[in-house]
């Protein structure tokens, strides 16, 4: 009653070459992916207050931005607001991309110099 | 930036501006106050106890020292006298009086005096009998005579505080109308309105002042009533009485305040035709107003633009 023995050399063999072969494509896959990614950051390096931001998405920070007297100083173009205390590089992270989402920027041009004098400052008077 | 300071000198309104960004220059204008104090209690003639009073008072007593002040301001009025063919004259004090002008306008105004007119002074071009002696300083006048430097040392204080505040920055003083501007404020020139003699409430035109000056003539402010005949405070030399001229007004440019004020008063006094072309020979830009009210311009006047601004 002994069943014959089957071979299973030649179907470990079958088995065997089959796993390799998924193995070698399950590496070169992840090789590939991963020079495809290595290359992808060379060609667009991140720029560091991105790495920054990645590292650290942590506050929120919303910006809005809003018109200004001319007067006004630079600084104060943007107004962030948030509910949490941001880090200044965070902050600047966070204005670049608030610049580059918002609406087309309108560029206020220069104002031209107010006169010293809107009218005469005395008048002559007979003597 | 532009800080200003106004006061009362000389029997009228001074106006003093200054741009600068200096936290003291306020500091440098109440020195302008006291400079005006100071000239007006020595050259007043309306002050017993200045200077020039003592002075006119010594008439015909022979040589006496004065100071410096006093010395400068009358060297200079005795020299536009020579200037002017003694059309301004600064000896006429006694006609002046004479006319009823005898203490100040605001005291004159409410005063009613019909008493029967002196006799007229005798002697005219009293300047030229005025003898100064620059190295002692001393000054001569004649029995008779008699100095008043009104509106030259109003000019001469102008000027002086003109240059008191050129370190400062640009600067307008403007004493009742003698003005001196030196300098542009933020680059640009100083306007000063014409004020129309006849409507003062309105301007003629608006003048652009950088490093000149300006002064007024007219008999529209100092006039008066006496026995009944109407009088003013300039004097024509050549009658010794108030001048009988076609002109209201006369305002002219000069690069002083001084040097404008005795253009314009002897402009005023030479009348329209003789007075433009003296203003002409001179270089002084002005602007004649007959009592017409028909305007003649002399030279090239520097106009305020204000579509320009």
């Amino acid at each position: 009653m002994t069943e014959p023995k089957r071979p299973q050399s030649a179907g470990r063999r079958v088995q065997g070459s089959s796993l390799a072969w998924k193995s070698g494509l399950l590496a070169s896959s992840v090789g590939g992916l991963l020079l495809g990614w290595a290359l992808l950051g060379q060609a667009n390096p991140v720029p560091a207050s991105t790495v920054a931001e990645i590292a650290s998405p942590q506050p929120r920070v919303i910006v809005v931005q809003v018109p200004i007297p001319a007067a006004s100083n630079g600084s104060q173009q943007l107004v962030s607001q948030s509910t949490q205390p941001v880090q200044a590089n965070q902050q600047a992270v966070s204005s670049q991309s608030a610049s580059a989402s918002a609406s087309p920027q309108i560029s206020m041009p220069s104002m031209p110099q107010k006169p010293v004098f809107q009218q005469p400052v005395t008048r002559t008077r007979g003597s | 930036m532009l800080a200003e300071h106004h006061f009362r000198a000389m029997n009228t309104e001074v106006g003093v501006w200054l741009w600068s960004t200096s936290p003291i220059a306020q500091q440098a204008l109440r020195e302008v106050e006291q400079l005006f104090a100071d000239v007006e209690s020595q050259l007043s003639r309306f002050r017993d106890d200045s200077e020039l009073c003592r002075l006119n008072a010594r008439a015909g007593q022979g040589a006496v020292t004065v100071s410096q002040l006093l010395y400068r301001v009358l060297a200079q009025a005795l020299a536009a006298a020579r200037q002017t063919d003694g059309i301004f004259d600064p000896t006429l004090l006694p006609q002046l009086r004479q006319a009823g002008y005898d203490r100040s306008f605001e005291l004159l105004a409410d005063a009613r005096d019909d008493s029967p007119l002196p006799p007229a002074p005798s002697g005219r071009n009293g300047w030229q009998q005025v003898c100064l002696d620059p190295a002692h300083s001393t000054v001569e006048l004649p029995a008779g005579v008699a100095i008043d430097l009104g509106g030259i040392a109003k000019g001469w204080t102008v000027d002086r505080a003109s240059e008191l505040l050129a370190d400062w920055g640009p600067s307008l003083v403007d004493a009742g109308g003698d003005m001196q501007a030196r300098g542009l404020p933020g680059g640009e020139s100083w306007p000063v309105a014409l004020e129309d003699p006849f409507h003062p409430e309105r301007d003629l035109l608006t003048l652009a002042l950088a490093d000149c000056a300006v002064a007024t003539s007219t008999i529209g402010k100092r006039h008066w009533l006496r026995n009944g005949q109407r009088f003013h405070h300039l004097i024509d030399p050549r009658t010794g009485t108030s001048a009988a001229s076609d002109l209201h007004t006369v305002t002219a440019l000069a690069p002083s305040a001084m040097e404008a004020e005795v253009a314009a008063k002897t402009a005023l006094l030479l009348g329209t035709v003789a007075g433009a072309a003296w203003l002409g020979k001179s270089g002084n830009p002005a602007i004649l107003i007959q009592h017409s009210g028909q305007c003649t311009s002399v030279g090239q006047l520097p106009l305020w633009k204000r579509d320009e601004q």
